[in-house]
């Protein structure tokens, strides 16, 4: 295993310790505040019905996805209002699925800094076999991956 | 991902409002998928991005494709101990039953919207050679990888497109 890529690892298990959801942020714009409504109205199939219950679950061992999902449909409605040019003063956070052939060089070359300001926050796996992959995919979504890589087959 | 795993996470990695770069693009032959997929997406505001992986010259097929194209072929050569022909058909049908080893047959889908004439020989160099004519004039790409895999490309074409993602100029 190279240096590079043993960086990028550690730099995924740091992220893990960032998955909880990020408190507090500017305050929502009156449009902002439109296209969250919107998404709630709109709301996909896997977010939560009721995102109240949601947060009283919080912190809870049961329920850790619940938790992410929470997360997620706030963070659909900011997308609705914020493009990732226009995001682009923050470093993007990519998750990847799958760690074979390609996933590892992906991995490895962000590290290496050739995909721009971006850094890997989640990999989803089948076998864990480290601390930094998933194997529960809701709990890697719930890293908020600003983008997603689907390198091939998830091993 | 392979077809499956597109299956499986793409729909709720969409409605999460997160871009989604795919390599397997046999995946989106399922209409039914494409078009949940294609909802998420307006719903959300994410965006489902096949990126060419091994396939070049995919920026320049779909572009002549706006003129009209005449004819479009695809060659993929791999690796074997003795030289035949495993498959010739249509870009559908050879995503269609193998769809690890043509799955860039159905990046040109997408690409083209047109018949793709396709052929997978064994016993020669890994190559991926896509070629057409129109109206444009004609063109050949060609991409031999020096090592046997063709892995390679495909992950430095994710890590372009992560870039491309954050860059002001967009180029292709």
């Amino acid at each position: 295993m190279s240096k590079a890529f043993q960086a990028a690892l550690e730099r995924v298990r740091e992220r893990l310790g960032d998955v909880e959801p990020r408190q507090g942020g500017p305050a929502p714009t009156a449009h902002g505040q439109q296209a969250e409504e919107a998404a709630v109205a709109h709301r996909p199939s896997v977010m939560p019905r009721s995102p109240e219950r949601v947060v009283g679950l919080r912190g809870t061992a049961a329920f850790p996805g619940l938790v992410n999902l929470h997360v997620l449909r706030s963070r659909a409605a900011r997308r609705n209002v914020r493009t990732l040019y226009e995001r682009r003063a923050v470093t993007l956070h990519v998750g990847v699925i799958g760690f074979g052939a390609i996933g590892q060089q992906v991995v490895q070359g962000i590290a290496e800094g050739r995909a721009g300001d971006a850094e890997v926050c989640a990999a989803l796996v089948r076998q864990p076999h480290a601390r930094a992959l998933f194997t529960d995919f809701y709990a890697f979504l719930g890293t908020r991956p600003d983008v997603v890589l689907g390198s091939r087959g998830v091993r | 991902m392979s077809c499956s795993a597109v299956a499986a996470y793409a729909e709720p990695v969409l409605s999460a409002g997160a871009t989604l770069l795919i390599v397997s693009t046999s995946a989106l032959l399922d209409e039914q998928l494409r078009a949940r997929l294609e909802r998420a997406c307006r719903r959300s505001g994410a965006r489902l991005i096949a990126v060419a992986g091994a396939l070049a010259g995919v920026d320049a097929l779909a572009s002549a494709a706006v003129g009209g194209l005449e004819a479009i072929s695809l060659r993929v050569a791999e690796p074997g101990d003795a030289a035949r022909a495993v498959f010739r058909g249509s870009a559908f049908d050879a995503a269609r039953h193998f769809p690890d080893r043509l799955n860039v047959a159905a990046t040109t889908i997408p690409a083209t919207a047109a018949d793709v004439g396709v052929t997978l020989d064994r016993g020669q160099d890994r190559a991926v050679e896509l070629s057409a004519c129109g109206r444009f004039g004609d063109f050949t790409a060609c991409l031999q990888p020096r090592s046997d895999q063709l892995s390679h490309i495909v992950a430095l074409s994710l890590l372009a497109a992560v870039r491309r993602l954050q860059e002001p100029l967009q180029v292709g």
